[in-house]
């Protein structure tokens, strides 16, 4: 018969992104095991991620085998924009989430064939918070800020562009229309994300983009 | 806000322990949040009431530990908080720097019957 049994304590300091880190962990073995480059673009909303991607996938069209998973919380519209570039892309609709997660991308592997490709892209939730602290498995991760967005978001999402490995400025194009200061942006950048390497380029002219994919083509395994 | 998500995973592991140590009930569940763990308390004790509802932990209490962010620096590993974190060390300007704690959401300990 059961009294009233003073409480007994259990110690456990576990941490709740451990399943997280460790799926994300399985992620990285599986890309490097078929020697997958994999990066992990992340933004706000409208900073021209899937623009980026577009005119990136065109450039590597026939040359190099790329594959893109992209999460939104809804439509599949981005998979549709990208499609047609010899790429196979998958779409991931999170409803409420505000960033993809190990497990997601897990899921979302399945429909992708992993061997001979050569990059395989993740972009993200256009998001500048959460997907900063959540491991997807990705060898790279990629901040994209563009001109529109006033030059000092570095500095407000600091968590992001500290992880980073570079950083682009896109929509360079119309820099000057939108006051954009060059200066201000590069400071900010310098301070948020020393770490990173930096592009300037404008997915929408082609301006600077042959530098980010060459760069790109030079992380592939 | 993807609390909802980050405390059932919480009491997943809870129910973990629980269970296999022969508990009937939870009565007690200390998580400890970093500072920059990126999660609200306050979203965190909703989700947690709304979560342990019909559970063995449906009259637990809730007990949130604040851990603040601590860096240490590569160069010269010192350890420090970054009020504006951004990264470089306040002691030799590296650029290397390290998390160290305050970073995660953990489940620290439970209480069982």
């Amino acid at each position: 018969m059961t009294t009233h049994a003073s409480p007994r304590v259990i110690a456990i300091e576990e941490a709740v992104q451990g399943k997280n880190q460790e799926r994300a962990d399985r992620n990285r073995q599986m890309f490097h095991d078929a020697g997958v480059l994999t990066i992990n673009m992340m933004s706000s909303p409208g900073s021209g991620k899937t623009a980026l991607l577009e005119t990136t996938l065109a450039r590597f069209e026939g040359r190099k085998k790329a594959a893109v998973i992209v999460g939104d919380l809804a439509t599949d519209n981005d998979a549709q924009r990208l499609s047609g570039h010899g790429a196979e892309v998958v779409q991931i609709t999170t409803g409420g989430y505000c960033h993809l997660d190990a497990d997601m991308i897990a899921r979302a592997l399945s429909g992708i064939g992993l061997q001979g490709l050569d990059i395989l892209i993740i972009e993200n939730v256009g998001n500048l918070v959460c997907p900063a602290t959540f491991d997807l498995g990705e060898d790279l991760k990629i901040g994209l800020v563009s001109t529109t967005e006033g030059e000092d978001k570095p500095l407000k999402y600091p968590s992001l562009f500290a992880r980073v490995d570079a950083a682009v400025i896109n929509k360079i194009d119309i820099g000057e229309i939108v006051g954009w200061d060059r200066a201000a942006a590069h400071f900010a950048l310098g301070k948020a994300a020393p770490q990173a390497k930096l592009f300037e380029l404008s997915a929408r002219t082609g301006q600077g983009v042959d530098e980010w994919c060459t760069w790109l083509e030079g992380q592939m395994h | 806000m993807h609390e909802v998500g980050l405390v059932q995973q919480a009491l997943d592991i809870a129910f973990d322990y629980a269970r296999r140590s022969g508990a009937e009930t939870i009565s007690l569940v200390r998580l400890s949040i970093g500072e920059l763990s990126g999660v609200e308390p306050d979203a965190i004790s909703f989700s947690f009431g709304v979560l342990t509802e019909g559970t063995m932990a449906a009259k637990a209490q809730l007990e949130m530990v604040n851990v603040p962010a601590v860096y240490s620096c590569n160069a010269c590993e010192r350890e420090f908080p970054l009020p504006d974190r951004l990264p470089v060390c306040p002691n030799c300007g590296g650029n290397s720097i390290l998390e160290k704690e305050g970073f995660d959401l953990r489940v620290k300990s439970i209480e069982v019957t």
